[in-house]
């Protein structure tokens, strides 16, 4: 490669100097050399030109160039993304050129094009990702998390791979997506999720990053209209530069996570002694066993991860074209600290980015591709809270009860069943399994082979070896995009963007007949699913400037054309073995199949433009509109219009030309109007009809008695029963709202950037409105009017408002030796929904939870509270005369009765003030980087005590016939008095039944928490030929909080269901250019 | 210019799509339409028996028709407990249910939905040959089944007879009275004299339904001005009498069936068992809803009446589910044991099975088990008073009732029963059968005369065919006890102690039913001391419907002849 380039570059150089050569007549010749100012090495293809002439020349492949010029000639020598020189020419010269870095940090992306930083007029945060102040760096969202004001990054858990949400500005929707438009290298993404893929930014190697930006505000994000309501993150892929040398860099980490906490529950020992403590009978305790297994730690690991990544960066130039270049390929593979869960991961990326004629023509052209693998644990990662750690784990464990006889599950037809080795081998895999029999003479199974069922809670090892869940996603993205600068009229620029995103994903998930969760039969089950989204947009853009005026204005149309496709197929059996005898027939065959399928698509059609104004570098004013039509309205509500207006004064440039120490102050306003439509579903305005799928819903009335026009080829529309009777499918009308449109957004924005004393200290305040319209929800429709009691409508309005505030700032710079920065951002965000059409309506949120009440939300979305406002039962601790406590309800209508008309409405899931700090110490060659992040005023259901609390009876400990563990805390600090659901009146005296007891405010935490995410320490290095850092990190050492639960942060729903725990992580890794 | 301009319209109109899932489409399909207005009796939804229910916000195991139907008019009663404490069925065992009780919601949106598909069908459904006839009048059937129930169950309802997406007004009892009279008597001609199929319906079935709501007419016409008590008598005499003797394809089961082990399952058990759909026993069967363990799953058929009550080491009921949920009060069980003069602690000497307890009963209905009884507490919590939702005791405290299995009659003994699935049953749901007319022609003749004893003949009918010894005389009471030994745990209690003015806001010496051990009241007395007012004989519209419904207002709260607006329009009367 190297010596290739070589003689390519040799062989045109001299070319070029011949022809140039016969042109001139020489007068001194000058040799020179052309080298970089910050590492020494040589740059090629650097132009140099005679100033006021046509005569040049490029460097070659060692920096060097041989030009004749006149006498007194001055050369100017420039090269893309350096300063540009102007030289008196010499015959001996050597050139020292540095980077332009404030040219390129000047530069912002904005939707469909670049601004200056100093003519942004929106609310526009743009970061380059902070190579020495890294943690656990899995997913890109990882890479912003805290850094930018009013985005709030909640992850679900600490599961390998698991997925993240993205929050800017707090949620404008209730049930439509609050999900940010992610749009990497100008093609915007899919954010409907995939299995094993979290969202769009999981397939974007955080490595490849060039830039991160976040379009927080209306005036910047209108143009993308429809999409745009919870703003836009921009994510630009790191490009070559033409003429670059070729670069190899890799990156490559090694790290050690485990769980530092995790609940305490009862040992052995103590669930025995209370057990035998309680005066329970024998019978009760048959049960209780003679081991002492620690569950979590059999369940937990220390995970080593790495991950490694290597790319070359070079730019080629030929004398047709500059062909900068970049391709990466990268490795993660993460596994996660419960036993089982990994996720493997390949990324590959290609940046091809020619310009042809003179740099008229310009192309760039992005691929990417990703492949992920995930292994999924069983369901355990809480299994250790309730597992009892009296029974042994394998069947070679003492298999006798606490009275040392040996365990008789059952009894049937005079036989009698007991817990022996043998049947464990046999049928468990030979784990230690509670076992049950069955009335039935044959057994659970109608198999006489297998007369054990299971009972009591399943063990975590043996689902662990005899469940396998995993998932398989391929993703390709590719885009093509070319800008064309008109030749003799180079004001006018067009632009074209073809892209594709496609992503295939299956899922797997197979269960041995040996395990729990499909004894017997076993299970092969698979889900797939695919979608691509094709995309095509152009715009053509006229810019001028004129100088002489010191006025700018350039303006922008174009045209978008989006189509969303996705399918998706699921089917799965079991099997009957051939001792099976319930039905001979059936015997070795299939059982219990299931399947389903669906297909669905939509289309967005967008026309949209930009109008931008500068007026003597100090009135900045731009103007949107975007018109959307999306395939998801009917005809009379299809299009939605999405304007914005900014203004934009530059203070310093007015009457602060002249004070030196700020180096800029701007007053930004904004206004638009952004849009959503994603999701709901394709087809909700329109009639349509559900076929009965699967096997379990057919009915033997009906039937083809006349002609039916669309029998598809795919549906069995009939089946046959045991006794001949002919079964049917059906048709169910959907429901449908013919009069939905969009929901939308207007936001008022007011900002002020700053920069002082020679841009060591900078930063912005905002100040934001955000009110949303004709929300996208499903809610209930009077009875008779639809198909359905929900119907997807436009519902209500609700109002964000904030507050933002970051600033950057260098405390201390002695150059190489010594350097002190910081960064800090906080947020405060109020949202309030205003509301709700019909009256006093009060629709369910997110939050599940409540004993036995999984499937119950106990968060509300209602006029005059936050959206997902927790909805409880005041509960109360009251102290009898004799000194015992009790818990009581509130009565708070004092209408004698607890019940629905008691809850009142408590705080929400979602922290009203957030902040991030950022801290990095530079000394000599060391680094020192510190990054923390803190929530304020958050609460989250503690429902893993909620849900236990009835538990603590020793007679409910055992009520399934085999025991159950509790966590500590719930045994110690919950308990008083009776388990959850006893609730008594307030006196004390009487039991009160029937109040839904486990969702009471007593079960609500404050949970606000200052989390370190990560300290790295680090050592940079640069040889001649070899340069790099290596460093260590240590990424979420603690977490400081009131909450007693494991974890504070557990997603935005606010119900605490024992999450994944997060882990500790100890990072070595290096980085290396050559 | 002109060829960008063609790409642009072209590109629009790629926004109007249709749908390309195979498993929908937006075109009528009459067959498949009609399938659905039965279905949806049976099963849930479209899919599986644990997702996608028609009807939201409510678990979706327990909003399918039956089950909806049964936890109302059974769960509120002196029959049955259910155990679980679940926001579905919270408020109906302690009488508090309100407006925003689950298992309220669940039951209006049920029944509001089938009546919206069968308006569906009826709107677009051909009528051209005989058989399109047919099933427009078995349509309109199914839609007047649920009108009827929307009657019993709510004071006020909407009502919708063809499609539309308008808001609907509400109509109250006597309002839907008159038009269900009218819609039965209409249909009754137009429906196939002898059902189609066993699972369809004919004539017998619209009669049968009549003559139910001619029973019940004083009670749905007690606020209706223009109403003379009692006139219904005759009618429903006639109307129930029509029922058996036009209708020969109809016959009770009185066959027993004796297997090669010498097992017997007795008539009137064959009619809850796992083969119940064979054509010598679905005769009975006016009307019955399929269930398959392997094509029509659902947790609000059978299944929750066959795993409700059971649990590990009872006699084999054919499935392997056991929910270890439903009980039957002991008010239930003394409908057996007090006429024999026994008590409770007699019979519980010993724990039977439910294949033994006939016997013991002396009369086949009691298909009843005591196992699992915890002795001491069932003698105890009528004066602990611990009944309670979520509680074993409740549970170990009353026997379980058990007539419901998924056994087949063709078992030589209920453990070696062959099933289809292991988790579900096979067993149909007989919903209206013919015992019922024998019965109504019993209460009516004997309530038009004034003289019980008139109800004699037909009652010791129905006796003989369950072995039970004949009465020699009635009074009003044991006529009532005898709904409840016939039909026990088949969703309709409720109906038969409102109309015999023993269930809410009677005088309080009517209750000498006492609720023996209902939940929250020890010895059953709470409730008439407390004088549960009159509007709990009726359940609220759900609150998320008269909010939604800008109709509520004017035609239930504006109603000048609206008595309860009148008294000060108490929040739960309507």
């Amino acid at each position: 490669m190297k010596k290739s380039n070589y003689n390519i570059f040799r062989t045109l150089s001299i070319a070029l100097l011949l022809m140039l050569g016969t042109a001139a007549y020489a007068q001194i010749t000058v040799n020179g050399t052309v080298i970089d100012a910050a590492n020494d090495e040589p740059i090629i293809g650097a132009s140099i030109l005679e100033v006021g002439t046509t005569n040049g020349t490029i460097t070659d492949f060692d920096g060097n160039f041989t030009l004749s010029v006149q006498v007194g000639a001055k050369l100017s020598i420039s090269y893309m993304g350096y300063k540009t020189q102007v030289l008196n020419a010499d015959p001996k010269m050597f050139v020292k050129m540095s980077e332009d870095s404030e040219l390129l940090e000047e530069v912002v992306v904005v939707g469909y094009g670049v601004v200056k930083k100093n003519d942004a007029t929106g609310s526009v945060t743009a970061i380059k990702p902070d190579e020495m102040n890294k943690g656990l760096q899995t997913n890109a969202q990882d890479m912003i998390q805290g850094k930018i004001a009013g985005v709030n990054i909640a992850t679900d858990g600490g599961t390998p791979g698991g997925g993240a949400t993205i929050r800017i500005r707090g949620g404008s929707s209730l049930n439509a997506s609050n999900d940010p438009l992610i749009v990497i290298d100008g093609l915007a993404m899919d954010n409907n999720g995939m299995p094993g893929v979290s969202n769009p930014l999981a397939m974007v190697n955080p490595n490849d990053i060039e830039t991160f930006t976040v379009l927080k505000d209306a005036s910047a994000t209108a143009i993308y209209g429809s999409r745009a309501s919870n703003g836009v993150i921009l994510i630009t892929t790191k490009k070559g530069k033409a003429g670059q040398k070729m670069k190899v860099s890799y990156d490559g980490n090694v790290s050690f996570g485990s769980v530092l906490k995790h609940l305490q529950v009862l040992t052995a020992d103590e669930l025995r002694a209370y057990a035998l403590g309680t005066g329970q009978s024998r019978n009760a305790n048959y049960y209780l066993m003679n081991d002492n297994v620690d569950w979590f730690n059999q369940i937990y690991r220390t995970a080593i991860s790495t991950d490694h990544n290597v790319s070359i960066t070079g730019g080629m130039k030929t004398d047709v074209a500059d062909m900068p270049y970049r391709a990466s390929i990268g490795y993660t593979l993460n596994n996660g600290a419960v036993k089982g869960s990994q996720m493997q991961r390949v990324t590959a990326s290609l940046n091809l980015n020619p310009s042809f004629l003179d740099n008229h023509l310009t192309f760039n052209l992005n691929a990417k591709g990703m492949y992920i693998y995930n292994e999924y644990e069983p369901g355990i990662s809480g299994a250790y809270l309730d597992k009892d750690p009296t029974e042994p784990i394998y069947s070679t464990g003492n298999l006798t009860n606490i009275y040392g006889e040996p365990i008789l599950v059952g009894e049937t037809d005079g036989t009698k069943y007991y817990l022996t080795k043998e049947e464990l081998d046999a049928h468990w895999g030979g784990y230690f399994q509670p076992l049950g029999t069955s009335s039935n003479a044959a057994g659970p199974y109608d198999d006489p082979t297998w007369m054990y069922s299971l009972k009591g809670q399943a063990n975590p090892l043996a689902q662990l070896e005899h469940q396998s869940n995993t998932s398989k996603a391929g993703q390709f993205v590719g885009n093509l995009d070319a800008t064309y600068k008109v030749h003799g009229f180079e004001d006018l620029v067009m632009h074209a963007n073809f892209g594709a995103d496609y992503i295939f994903s299956r899922r797997t998930d197979a269960n041995s007949p040996f395990g729990t969760a499909s004894h017997y039969t076993g299970w092969n089950g698979a889900e797939q699913k695919m979608k691509y989204n094709l995309q095509f947009n152009c715009y053509v853009q006229y810019g001028h400037d004129w100088e002489k005026a010191n006025q700018h204005f350039d303006i922008m149309a174009g045209y978008e054309w989006q189509h969303f496709y996705n399918e998706y197929e699921s089917h799965g059996n079991g099997m009957y073995p051939l001792t099976y005898i319930g039905d001979v027939t059936k015997a070795g065959k299939p059982a219990y199949s299931s399947q389903s399928s669906g297909k669905g698509e939509n289309y967005l059609v967008s026309f949209f433009g930009r109008m931008n104004w500068i007026g003597w570098n100090q009135v900045m004013l731009t103007a949107t509109i975007r018109g959307d039509g999306s395939s998801r309205f009917s005809r009379d509500h299809r299009w939605g219009v999405f304007p914005s207006v900014a203004l934009g004064w530059k203070i310093k440039e007015s009457f602060l030309k002249d004070v030196n120490e700020i180096d800029d102050l701007k007053l930004r306003l904004g206004y638009g109007i952004t849009g959503q439509q994603d999701g709901i579903g394709d087809y909700s305005y329109m009639p349509s009809y559900t076929q009965t799928t699967g096997h379990y819903s057919y009915y033997p009335v009906g039937g083809s008695n006349y002609a039916t026009e669309d029998n598809d080829a795919n549906i069995v529309d009939q089946v046959v029963d045991a006794n001949g009777n002919v079964l049917y499918i059906s048709d169910r009308p959907n429901a449908f709202n013919p009069n939905l449109t969009w929901e939308k957004t207007t936001t008022y924005n007011a900002g002020i950037d700053f920069s002082f004393l020679n841009n060591r200290i900078s930063g912005a305040i905002d100040y934001y409105f955000r009110n949303t319209t004709d929300l996208l929800n499903s809610v209930i429709a009077p009875m008779g009017t639809n198909f359905r009691k929900r119907v997807t409508s436009n519902v209500g309005s609700l109002q964000n408002q904030g507050v933002e505030f970051s600033i950057n700032a260098v405390i201390l710079d002695y150059g190489k030796r010594f350097k002190w920065d910081f960064g800090y951002n906080v947020t405060w965000n109020e949202n309030k929904i205003t509301k709700i059409n019909g009256e006093d309506f009060m629709i369910d949120g997110w939050g599940y939870g409540g004993e036995g009440l999984g499937g119950k939300s106990i968060t509300k979305f209602a006029v005059g509270y936050a959206t997902n406002t927790f909805y409880l039962y005041e509960a109360r601790k009251g102290t009898r005369a004799d000194g015992s406590q009790y818990w009581y309800i509130i009565d708070n209508n004092k209408d004698g009765n607890i019940d629905v008309q008691d809850k009142v409405f408590k705080h929400n899931p979602v922290a009203p003030v957030t902040m991030g700090f950022q801290t990095k110490f530079q000394f000599y060659n060391f680094d020192l980087g510190l990054s923390f992040r803190a929530n304020i005023g958050n609460y989250v259901f503690n429902n893993v005590v909620s849900t236990r609390l009835q538990n603590v009876p020793i007679g409910q400990l055992a009520r399934n016939g085999y025991y159950s563990n509790l966590p500590v805390d719930v045994f110690n600090t919950y308990y008083v008095d009776g388990y959850n659901r006893t609730i008594w009146d307030e006196t004390g005296t009487t039991i009160l039944s029937n109040a839904e007891a486990s969702i009471t405010d007593r079960f609500l935490e404050n949970a606000s928490f200052l989390r370190c995410d990560n300290i790295t320490l680090g050592y940079s290095f640069s040889k001649s030929k070899i340069s790099g850092r290596a460093y260590c990190t240590v990424s979420n050492p603690f977490v400081i909080t009131k909450y007693s639960g494991l974890d504070p942060e557990i997603g935005l729903g606010g119900v605490d269901n024992s999450i994944y725990p997060r882990s500790m992580t100890t990072i070595l890794g290096i980085n290396l250019q050559f | 210019m002109a060829c960008v301009a063609l790409v642009f319209t072209a590109c629009v109109q790629d926004l109007d799509t249709k749908p390309i899932d195979p498993n929908s489409s937006t075109s009528f399909n009459q067959d498949r339409m009609f399938t659905k207005c039965y279905a949806c009796m049976a099963v849930i939804g479209q899919s599986d028996p644990g997702s996608d229910s028609d009807v939201e916000d409510i678990d979706a195991g327990m909003s399918g028709f039956y089950r909806t139907i049964w936890y109302c008019n059974d769960l509120t009663t002196d029959e049955a407990f259910w155990i679980w404490d679940d926001d579905e069925s919270r408020g109906l065992p302690t009488t508090d249910w309100t407006g925003e009780s689950g298992m309220i919601k669940g039951i209006y949106t049920r029944l509001n939905l089938n009546i919206k598909y069968c308006n569906h069908y009826l709107t677009y459904a051909g009528s051209e040959s005989q058989e399109e006839k047919y099933r427009l009048a078995e349509v309109r059937w199914i839609r007047a089944l649920h009108y009827f129930y929307l009657m019993d169950m709510f004071f006020y309802a909407p009502m919708v007879t063809a499609e539309s997406n308008e808001y609907p007004h509400f109509l109250s009892r006597h309002e839907i009275y008159k038009w269900l009279v009218n819609e039965l008597e209409e249909i009754i001609p137009l429906l196939p004299a002898e059902r189609i199929t066993k699972y369809r319906v004919g004539k017998s079935a619209a009669q049968l339904l009549l003559a139910r709501i001619y029973l019940n007419a004083d009670v749905y016409n007690k606020y209706n001005k223009d109403w003379t008590a009692n006139k219904m008598w005759d009618k429903a005499q006639a109307t129930a009498q029509a029922v058996i003797s036009e209708n020969p394809h109809h016959s009770l089961v009185t066959e027993k069936v004796v297997t090669d082990s010498g097992f017997v399952y007795s008539a009137y058990q064959r009619l809850f068992m796992g083969d119940n759909d064979r054509d010598d026993v679905i005769k009975e069967a006016i009307f019955q809803i399929y269930q398959d363990g392997l094509y029509t799953q659902s947790h609000a058929g059978a299944n929750f009446l066959v795993a409700g009550p059971r649990y590990g080491g009872m006699t084999a009921w054919g499935i392997e589910s056991e929910w270890h949920a439903l009980r039957t009060s002991p008010t239930m069980v003394d409908k057996f044991i007090k006429p024999l003069g026994m008590d409770r602690t007699t019979a519980e000497q010993k724990i039977y099975d439910e294949y033994e307890m006939p016997t013991i009963l002396k009369d086949d209905r009691a298909i009843m088990c005591s196992y699992g009884l915890n002795t001491t507490d069932a003698k105890n919590f009528a004066l602990v008073g611990d009944m309670k939702v979520g509680s074993n005791d409740c549970f170990y405290s009353s026997w379980a009732g058990t007539k419901f299995t998924g056994v087949y009659s063709t078992a030589s003994l209920p453990k070696y029963s062959p099933r289809q699935n292991a988790s579900w049953a096979d067993t149909d749901l007989p919903l209206m059968r013919l015992a019922e007319a024998y019965m109504i022609v019993a209460e009516a003749k004997a309530r038009k005369s004034g003289n019980w004893n008139d109800a004699l003949e037909n009652v010791n009918l129905l006796r003989a065919r369950a072995n039970a010894d004949p009465l020699t005389k009635m009074d009003e009471e044991t006529m009532l006890d005898e709904w409840s030994r016939e039909f026990w745990f088949e969703g309709r209690r409720r109906i038969d102690l409102i109309r015999f003015d023993r269930f809410f806001g009677g005088n309080a010496d009517r209750y000498s039913y006492h609720w023996e051990g209902r939940m929250g009241s020890p010895d059953g007395k709470q409730w008439y001391k407390s004088n549960t007012p009159e509007y709990r004989n009726w359940f609220p519209v759900p609150s998320e419907d008269k909010r939604s419904n800008p109709n509520f207002k004017t035609d239930v709260e504006g109603d000048a002849n609206n008595i309860f607006a009148a008294e000060g329009g108490d929040g739960y009367a309507y």
